[in-house]
Protein backbone atom coordinates (compact mmCIF):
# COMPACT_ATOMS: atom_id res chain seq x y z
CA UNK A 1 0.00 0.00 0.00
CA UNK A 2 1.43 3.23 -1.13
CA UNK A 3 1.94 5.80 1.32
CA UNK A 4 -0.65 7.85 -0.06
CA UNK A 5 -3.58 5.52 0.81
CA UNK A 6 -2.34 4.45 3.99
CA UNK A 7 -3.36 7.88 4.64
CA UNK A 8 -6.21 7.99 3.00
CA UNK A 9 -7.34 5.22 4.66
CA UNK A 10 -6.67 6.11 8.15
CA UNK A 11 -8.54 9.58 7.32
CA UNK A 12 -11.65 7.69 5.98
CA UNK A 13 -11.35 5.68 9.16
CA UNK A 14 -10.87 8.23 11.01
CA UNK A 15 -14.14 10.23 9.87
CA UNK A 16 -16.26 6.92 10.28
CA UNK A 17 -19.61 7.83 11.82
CA UNK A 18 -22.63 5.43 11.78
CA UNK A 19 -25.15 5.95 8.82
CA UNK A 20 -28.52 5.22 8.43
CA UNK A 21 -29.12 2.59 6.07
CA UNK A 22 -31.13 3.23 2.77
CA UNK A 23 -34.39 1.01 2.67
CA UNK A 24 -35.31 0.96 -0.77
CA UNK A 25 -38.62 -0.49 -0.53
CA UNK A 26 -39.67 1.97 2.09
CA UNK A 27 -38.26 4.90 0.28
CA UNK A 28 -39.92 3.85 -2.89
CA UNK A 29 -43.36 3.73 -0.55
CA UNK A 30 -42.82 7.32 0.59
CA UNK A 31 -41.90 8.95 -3.24
CA UNK A 32 -45.18 6.54 -4.60
CA UNK A 33 -47.15 8.26 -1.48
CA UNK A 34 -46.07 11.78 -2.91
CA UNK A 35 -46.84 10.86 -6.67
CA UNK A 36 -50.18 9.33 -5.79
CA UNK A 37 -50.15 12.40 -3.82
CA UNK A 38 -50.03 14.85 -6.12
CA UNK A 39 -52.23 13.18 -9.03
CA UNK A 40 -55.08 13.35 -6.36
CA UNK A 41 -54.38 17.13 -5.76
CA UNK A 42 -54.11 18.19 -9.21
CA UNK A 43 -57.45 16.12 -10.16
CA UNK A 44 -58.54 17.80 -7.43
CA UNK A 45 -57.77 21.44 -8.04
CA UNK A 46 -58.74 20.94 -11.85
CA UNK A 47 -61.31 18.75 -11.48
CA UNK A 48 -62.14 15.65 -13.16
CA UNK A 49 -63.79 14.79 -16.69
CA UNK A 50 -66.97 14.27 -17.13
CA UNK A 51 -67.22 11.40 -19.39
CA UNK A 52 -64.01 9.63 -17.33
CA UNK A 53 -66.97 6.51 -16.29
CA UNK A 54 -67.43 5.44 -20.13
CA UNK A 55 -63.34 6.22 -20.99
CA UNK A 56 -62.73 3.46 -18.32
CA UNK A 57 -64.63 1.12 -20.18
CA UNK A 58 -62.90 1.75 -23.13
CA UNK A 59 -59.65 -0.55 -23.62
CA UNK A 60 -57.78 1.98 -25.95
CA UNK A 61 -58.20 4.31 -22.81
CA UNK A 62 -57.39 2.12 -20.19
CA UNK A 63 -54.43 1.23 -22.40
CA UNK A 64 -53.13 4.97 -22.77
CA UNK A 65 -53.12 6.12 -19.73
CA UNK A 66 -52.29 2.83 -17.91
CA UNK A 67 -48.76 3.17 -19.99
CA UNK A 68 -48.81 6.72 -18.16
CA UNK A 69 -49.28 4.89 -15.05
CA UNK A 70 -46.62 2.37 -15.81
CA UNK A 71 -44.01 4.94 -16.69
CA UNK A 72 -44.99 6.96 -13.45
CA UNK A 73 -44.59 4.33 -10.95
CA UNK A 74 -42.34 2.30 -12.67
CA UNK A 75 -40.24 5.11 -13.27
CA UNK A 76 -40.02 5.88 -9.53
CA UNK A 77 -38.67 2.31 -8.97
CA UNK A 78 -36.61 2.75 -12.06
CA UNK A 79 -34.64 6.16 -10.59
CA UNK A 80 -34.06 4.55 -7.66
CA UNK A 81 -32.92 1.83 -7.73
CA UNK A 82 -30.42 3.54 -10.52
CA UNK A 83 -29.24 5.17 -6.76
CA UNK A 84 -28.11 2.09 -5.90
CA UNK A 85 -24.54 0.67 -6.90
CA UNK A 86 -24.45 -2.73 -8.60
CA UNK A 87 -28.62 -2.72 -8.54
CA UNK A 88 -29.28 -0.38 -11.84
CA UNK A 89 -32.01 -1.74 -14.10
CA UNK A 90 -30.91 -2.75 -17.34
CA UNK A 91 -30.41 0.02 -19.99
CA UNK A 92 -33.46 -1.82 -22.15
CA UNK A 93 -36.07 -1.15 -18.80
CA UNK A 94 -35.29 2.00 -18.70
CA UNK A 95 -35.32 3.11 -22.40
CA UNK A 96 -38.94 1.18 -21.84
CA UNK A 97 -40.07 3.26 -19.23
CA UNK A 98 -38.32 6.45 -21.41
CA UNK A 99 -40.07 5.71 -24.81
CA UNK A 100 -43.51 4.60 -23.56
CA UNK A 101 -45.19 8.26 -22.89
CA UNK A 102 -43.22 8.81 -26.66
CA UNK A 103 -45.34 5.55 -28.29
CA UNK A 104 -48.26 6.50 -26.21
CA UNK A 105 -48.25 9.77 -28.20
CA UNK A 106 -47.10 8.31 -31.63
CA UNK A 107 -49.86 5.90 -31.12
CA UNK A 108 -52.64 8.56 -30.41
CA UNK A 109 -51.86 10.83 -32.91
CA UNK A 110 -51.65 8.19 -35.87
CA UNK A 111 -54.56 6.08 -35.03
CA UNK A 112 -56.86 8.66 -34.01
CA UNK A 113 -58.68 6.74 -31.66
CA UNK A 114 -61.49 9.23 -31.37
CA UNK A 115 -60.61 11.40 -34.01
CA UNK A 116 -59.11 14.41 -34.62
CA UNK A 117 -58.47 16.81 -37.17
CA UNK A 118 -54.72 18.43 -38.20
CA UNK A 119 -55.46 22.34 -38.14
CA UNK A 120 -52.08 23.92 -37.64
CA UNK A 121 -49.37 23.84 -35.12
CA UNK A 122 -49.91 26.92 -33.82
CA UNK A 123 -53.30 26.38 -33.43
CA UNK A 124 -52.57 22.84 -31.74
CA UNK A 125 -49.80 24.31 -29.70
CA UNK A 126 -52.20 26.98 -28.35
CA UNK A 127 -55.11 24.30 -27.50
CA UNK A 128 -52.78 22.20 -25.78
CA UNK A 129 -50.56 24.70 -23.82
CA UNK A 130 -52.78 24.56 -20.88
CA UNK A 131 -52.85 20.53 -20.38
CA UNK A 132 -48.74 20.76 -20.81
CA UNK A 133 -48.77 23.47 -18.48
CA UNK A 134 -50.79 21.49 -15.72
CA UNK A 135 -48.64 18.49 -16.36
CA UNK A 136 -45.80 20.51 -15.37
CA UNK A 137 -47.58 21.69 -12.33
CA UNK A 138 -48.66 18.08 -11.09
CA UNK A 139 -44.97 17.17 -11.85
CA UNK A 140 -43.54 19.23 -9.52
CA UNK A 141 -43.94 18.40 -6.14
CA UNK A 142 -43.33 14.45 -7.38
CA UNK A 143 -40.07 15.66 -9.67
CA UNK A 144 -38.15 17.65 -6.18
CA UNK A 145 -39.20 15.13 -4.22
CA UNK A 146 -37.50 12.42 -6.75
CA UNK A 147 -34.47 14.07 -7.15
CA UNK A 148 -33.71 14.74 -3.38
CA UNK A 149 -34.17 11.35 -2.84
CA UNK A 150 -32.33 10.23 -5.54
CA UNK A 151 -29.52 12.45 -4.75
CA UNK A 152 -29.24 11.17 -0.83
CA UNK A 153 -28.11 7.78 -2.40
CA UNK A 154 -25.34 7.40 -4.95
CA UNK A 155 -26.41 7.95 -8.81
CA UNK A 156 -23.73 6.94 -10.60
CA UNK A 157 -25.49 7.30 -13.85
CA UNK A 158 -26.62 10.93 -13.25
CA UNK A 159 -28.47 11.22 -16.64
CA UNK A 160 -30.35 8.14 -16.60
CA UNK A 161 -31.35 8.34 -12.97
CA UNK A 162 -32.60 11.95 -13.48
CA UNK A 163 -34.51 11.16 -17.21
CA UNK A 164 -36.22 8.27 -15.65
CA UNK A 165 -36.91 10.12 -12.66
CA UNK A 166 -38.58 12.98 -14.73
CA UNK A 167 -40.39 10.40 -16.62
CA UNK A 168 -41.69 9.42 -13.39
CA UNK A 169 -42.92 12.96 -12.28
CA UNK A 170 -43.90 13.84 -15.36
CA UNK A 171 -45.81 11.03 -16.57
CA UNK A 172 -47.78 11.42 -13.10
CA UNK A 173 -48.20 15.16 -14.27
CA UNK A 174 -49.67 13.79 -17.42
CA UNK A 175 -51.79 11.29 -16.07
CA UNK A 176 -53.75 13.90 -14.25
CA UNK A 177 -54.42 16.06 -16.91
CA UNK A 178 -55.24 13.06 -19.03
CA UNK A 179 -57.86 12.15 -15.77
CA UNK A 180 -58.72 16.05 -15.95
CA UNK A 181 -59.06 17.14 -19.62
CA UNK A 182 -62.12 15.67 -21.63
CA UNK A 183 -60.83 16.31 -25.14
CA UNK A 184 -60.83 13.57 -27.62
CA UNK A 185 -58.39 14.69 -30.16
CA UNK A 186 -55.71 12.10 -31.08
CA UNK A 187 -53.46 14.69 -32.13
CA UNK A 188 -54.05 17.32 -29.21
CA UNK A 189 -53.71 14.29 -26.87
CA UNK A 190 -50.07 12.81 -28.56
CA UNK A 191 -48.91 16.87 -28.24
CA UNK A 192 -50.67 17.69 -24.89
CA UNK A 193 -50.64 14.71 -22.78
CA UNK A 194 -48.20 12.16 -23.61
CA UNK A 195 -45.36 13.66 -25.73
CA UNK A 196 -44.31 16.01 -22.90
CA UNK A 197 -43.75 13.68 -20.69
CA UNK A 198 -40.81 12.87 -22.76
CA UNK A 199 -39.51 16.46 -23.66
CA UNK A 200 -40.36 17.69 -20.32
CA UNK A 201 -38.08 14.49 -18.38
CA UNK A 202 -35.17 15.68 -20.90
CA UNK A 203 -35.29 19.30 -20.40
CA UNK A 204 -35.44 18.66 -16.45
CA UNK A 205 -32.61 15.79 -16.87
CA UNK A 206 -30.20 18.08 -18.53
CA UNK A 207 -30.12 20.63 -15.52
CA UNK A 208 -30.11 18.64 -12.74
CA UNK A 209 -27.79 15.49 -13.64
CA UNK A 210 -25.08 17.92 -12.92
CA UNK A 211 -26.00 18.51 -9.68
CA UNK A 212 -26.67 14.74 -9.09
CA UNK A 213 -23.14 13.62 -10.47
CA UNK A 214 -21.63 16.07 -7.56
CA UNK A 215 -24.28 13.91 -4.99
CA UNK A 216 -21.30 11.22 -5.43
CA UNK A 217 -18.06 13.04 -5.68
CA UNK A 218 -18.36 15.89 -3.18
CA UNK A 219 -18.90 16.88 0.28
CA UNK A 220 -19.52 14.73 3.69
CA UNK A 221 -22.57 12.57 4.31
CA UNK A 222 -24.31 11.98 7.16
CA UNK B 1 -17.83 -28.84 1.60
CA UNK B 2 -19.19 -25.14 1.07
CA UNK B 3 -17.01 -21.79 0.98
CA UNK B 4 -16.93 -19.29 4.07
CA UNK B 5 -19.14 -16.31 3.17
CA UNK B 6 -17.08 -13.33 2.36
CA UNK B 7 -16.26 -11.18 5.55
CA UNK B 8 -16.48 -8.22 3.25
CA UNK B 9 -20.23 -7.44 3.61
CA UNK B 10 -20.37 -8.20 7.47
CA UNK B 11 -17.53 -5.45 7.55
CA UNK B 12 -19.46 -3.06 5.77
CA UNK B 13 -22.36 -4.03 7.93
CA UNK B 14 -20.45 -3.12 10.86
CA UNK B 15 -18.70 0.01 9.17
CA UNK B 16 -21.94 1.14 8.31
CA UNK B 17 -23.24 1.21 12.58
CA UNK B 18 -19.42 2.42 13.03
CA UNK B 19 -17.21 0.21 13.90
CA UNK B 20 -13.68 1.45 13.10
CA UNK B 21 -11.72 -1.28 13.05
CA UNK B 22 -14.25 -3.70 10.89
CA UNK B 23 -14.03 -0.55 8.24
CA UNK B 24 -10.03 -0.27 8.12
CA UNK B 25 -10.54 -4.37 7.70
CA UNK B 26 -12.82 -3.76 4.53
CA UNK B 27 -10.78 -1.10 3.26
CA UNK B 28 -7.52 -2.81 3.27
CA UNK B 29 -9.71 -5.92 2.09
CA UNK B 30 -10.72 -4.36 -0.84
CA UNK B 31 -8.32 -2.39 -2.29
CA UNK B 32 -5.84 -5.31 -4.26
CA UNK B 33 -9.28 -6.42 -5.40
CA UNK B 34 -9.96 -3.12 -6.99
CA UNK B 35 -6.16 -2.33 -7.51
CA UNK B 36 -6.18 -5.64 -9.87
CA UNK B 37 -9.76 -5.05 -11.36
CA UNK B 38 -8.31 -1.28 -12.41
CA UNK B 39 -4.62 -2.47 -13.44
CA UNK B 40 -6.37 -4.61 -15.75
CA UNK B 41 -8.24 -1.97 -17.53
CA UNK B 42 -5.63 1.32 -17.21
CA UNK B 43 -1.97 1.05 -18.18
CA UNK B 44 -0.78 3.18 -15.86
CA UNK B 45 0.06 2.04 -12.44
CA UNK B 46 -0.31 6.10 -11.75
CA UNK B 47 -3.43 6.21 -12.91
CA UNK B 48 -5.01 2.94 -11.22
CA UNK B 49 -3.50 4.23 -8.11
CA UNK B 50 -5.41 7.42 -8.60
CA UNK B 51 -9.05 5.52 -9.57
CA UNK B 52 -8.63 3.44 -6.45
CA UNK B 53 -8.56 6.61 -4.37
CA UNK B 54 -11.29 7.79 -5.89
CA UNK B 55 -12.96 4.61 -5.78
CA UNK B 56 -12.39 4.39 -1.86
CA UNK B 57 -13.49 8.07 -1.15
CA UNK B 58 -16.88 6.95 -3.19
CA UNK B 59 -17.35 3.92 -1.04
CA UNK B 60 -16.85 5.95 2.13
CA UNK B 61 -19.10 8.68 0.52
CA UNK B 62 -22.35 5.91 -0.54
CA UNK B 63 -21.64 3.24 2.51
CA UNK B 64 -24.95 3.90 3.50
CA UNK B 65 -26.60 2.73 -0.05
CA UNK B 66 -25.25 -0.74 0.98
CA UNK B 67 -27.26 -3.01 2.10
CA UNK B 68 -25.94 -6.71 3.63
CA UNK B 69 -28.88 -8.69 3.02
CA UNK B 70 -27.19 -8.80 -0.56
CA UNK B 71 -23.67 -9.22 -1.89
CA UNK B 72 -20.64 -6.50 -1.09
CA UNK B 73 -18.78 -7.60 -4.62
CA UNK B 74 -21.44 -6.20 -7.36
CA UNK B 75 -21.62 -3.09 -5.05
CA UNK B 76 -17.93 -2.29 -4.88
CA UNK B 77 -17.61 -3.26 -8.25
CA UNK B 78 -20.43 -0.93 -9.70
CA UNK B 79 -18.49 1.17 -7.79
CA UNK B 80 -15.40 0.88 -9.43
CA UNK B 81 -16.61 0.80 -12.42
CA UNK B 82 -18.23 3.90 -12.69
CA UNK B 83 -15.25 5.60 -11.28
CA UNK B 84 -13.04 3.71 -13.83
CA UNK B 85 -15.33 5.38 -16.76
CA UNK B 86 -15.46 8.75 -15.09
CA UNK B 87 -11.75 8.62 -15.34
CA UNK B 88 -11.62 7.29 -19.45
CA UNK B 89 -13.35 10.54 -20.23
CA UNK B 90 -11.26 12.94 -18.15
CA UNK B 91 -8.43 11.16 -20.36
CA UNK B 92 -10.46 11.37 -23.69
CA UNK B 93 -11.01 15.50 -22.93
CA UNK B 94 -7.23 16.38 -22.03
CA UNK B 95 -6.33 13.68 -25.08
CA UNK B 96 -6.94 16.80 -27.44
CA UNK B 97 -4.62 18.95 -25.53
CA UNK B 98 -1.83 16.76 -25.46
CA UNK B 99 -1.90 16.44 -28.99
CA UNK B 100 -1.42 20.50 -28.79
CA UNK B 101 1.50 20.15 -26.46
CA UNK B 102 3.32 17.47 -28.54
CA UNK B 103 3.48 19.44 -31.81
CA UNK B 104 3.90 22.70 -30.34
CA UNK B 105 7.87 22.51 -31.06
CA UNK B 106 7.02 22.12 -35.06
CA UNK B 107 5.93 25.97 -35.52
CA UNK B 108 8.41 26.93 -33.05
CA UNK B 109 11.22 25.49 -35.24
CA UNK B 110 9.68 26.74 -38.37
CA UNK B 111 9.91 30.57 -36.85
CA UNK B 112 12.07 32.50 -39.15
CA UNK B 113 12.92 34.91 -36.38
CA UNK B 114 12.74 32.27 -33.88
CA UNK B 115 10.98 34.69 -31.42
CA UNK B 116 8.04 32.86 -30.39
CA UNK B 117 7.62 31.52 -26.94
CA UNK B 118 8.17 27.44 -26.54
CA UNK B 119 6.20 25.26 -24.01
CA UNK B 120 8.28 26.66 -21.24
CA UNK B 121 7.81 30.46 -21.63
CA UNK B 122 4.51 29.65 -21.73
CA UNK B 123 4.25 27.93 -18.72
CA UNK B 124 6.14 30.58 -17.53
CA UNK B 125 3.74 33.08 -18.11
CA UNK B 126 1.31 30.82 -16.00
CA UNK B 127 0.57 31.84 -12.21
CA UNK B 128 3.13 29.91 -9.77
CA UNK B 129 0.15 27.76 -8.31
CA UNK B 130 -0.64 26.41 -11.28
CA UNK B 131 2.69 25.56 -13.00
CA UNK B 132 3.24 24.00 -10.51
CA UNK B 133 0.38 21.92 -10.52
CA UNK B 134 1.22 21.20 -14.31
CA UNK B 135 4.48 20.43 -13.72
CA UNK B 136 3.67 18.21 -10.91
CA UNK B 137 1.61 16.25 -12.98
CA UNK B 138 2.74 16.03 -16.28
CA UNK B 139 5.95 16.45 -15.90
CA UNK B 140 7.17 14.43 -12.64
CA UNK B 141 3.99 12.38 -13.77
CA UNK B 142 2.94 12.16 -10.02
CA UNK B 143 -0.83 11.12 -8.98
CA UNK B 144 -3.04 13.70 -8.29
CA UNK B 145 -3.49 12.77 -4.52
CA UNK B 146 0.83 13.15 -4.49
CA UNK B 147 1.31 16.13 -6.38
CA UNK B 148 -1.52 17.21 -3.85
CA UNK B 149 0.55 16.42 -1.13
CA UNK B 150 3.33 17.73 -2.69
CA UNK B 151 1.95 21.29 -3.32
CA UNK B 152 -0.18 21.43 0.22
CA UNK B 153 -3.35 21.11 -1.29
CA UNK B 154 -6.45 19.69 -1.55
CA UNK B 155 -6.96 17.02 -4.27
CA UNK B 156 -9.72 18.77 -5.45
CA UNK B 157 -7.53 22.49 -5.83
CA UNK B 158 -4.90 20.61 -7.20
CA UNK B 159 -7.20 19.42 -10.08
CA UNK B 160 -8.89 23.08 -10.56
CA UNK B 161 -5.29 25.06 -11.03
CA UNK B 162 -4.16 22.11 -13.25
CA UNK B 163 -7.37 22.94 -15.39
CA UNK B 164 -6.97 26.52 -15.18
CA UNK B 165 -2.96 25.75 -16.25
CA UNK B 166 -4.34 23.33 -19.40
CA UNK B 167 -7.08 26.13 -20.06
CA UNK B 168 -4.62 28.76 -20.16
CA UNK B 169 -2.36 26.82 -22.38
CA UNK B 170 -4.58 25.45 -24.53
CA UNK B 171 -6.07 29.66 -25.01
CA UNK B 172 -2.04 30.06 -25.77
CA UNK B 173 -1.25 28.00 -28.11
CA UNK B 174 -4.16 28.65 -29.88
CA UNK B 175 -3.59 32.36 -30.21
CA UNK B 176 -0.14 31.31 -31.15
CA UNK B 177 -1.68 29.00 -34.13
CA UNK B 178 -3.80 31.61 -35.38
CA UNK B 179 -0.54 33.57 -36.31
CA UNK B 180 -1.38 36.70 -34.66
Amino acid sequence: MTEARRRLVASLVEGLHPVRRVRLGRVFLALLAVELGALLAGVAVAGMRADLGDRLAEARFVALAGGLAIAAFGGAWAALRSSIPGREPPVAALAFLFLLPVAAGVAAASFLPWGGRWEGAAALVGSCWPCIANTALVAVGPWVVAVFLVARMAPLRPMRTALVAGVSAFAVGALATELHCGARDGYHLAIGHYLPVAVLAAVAALGVAGALRLSTRAGKRS
Amino acid sequence: MSEAPSPLAAWMSAAQAGDEESYRSLLEAVQPLVYGYLRRRLSSEAAAEDVLQEVLLTVHRVRHTYDPDRPFEPWLFAIARSRLIDHLRRLRRISALEVLTDTLPEPAAASPGGGEPGMLDLLERLPASQREAFSLLKLEGLSTQEAAERAGVSVSALKVRAHRAYKALRKALAGEGSGD
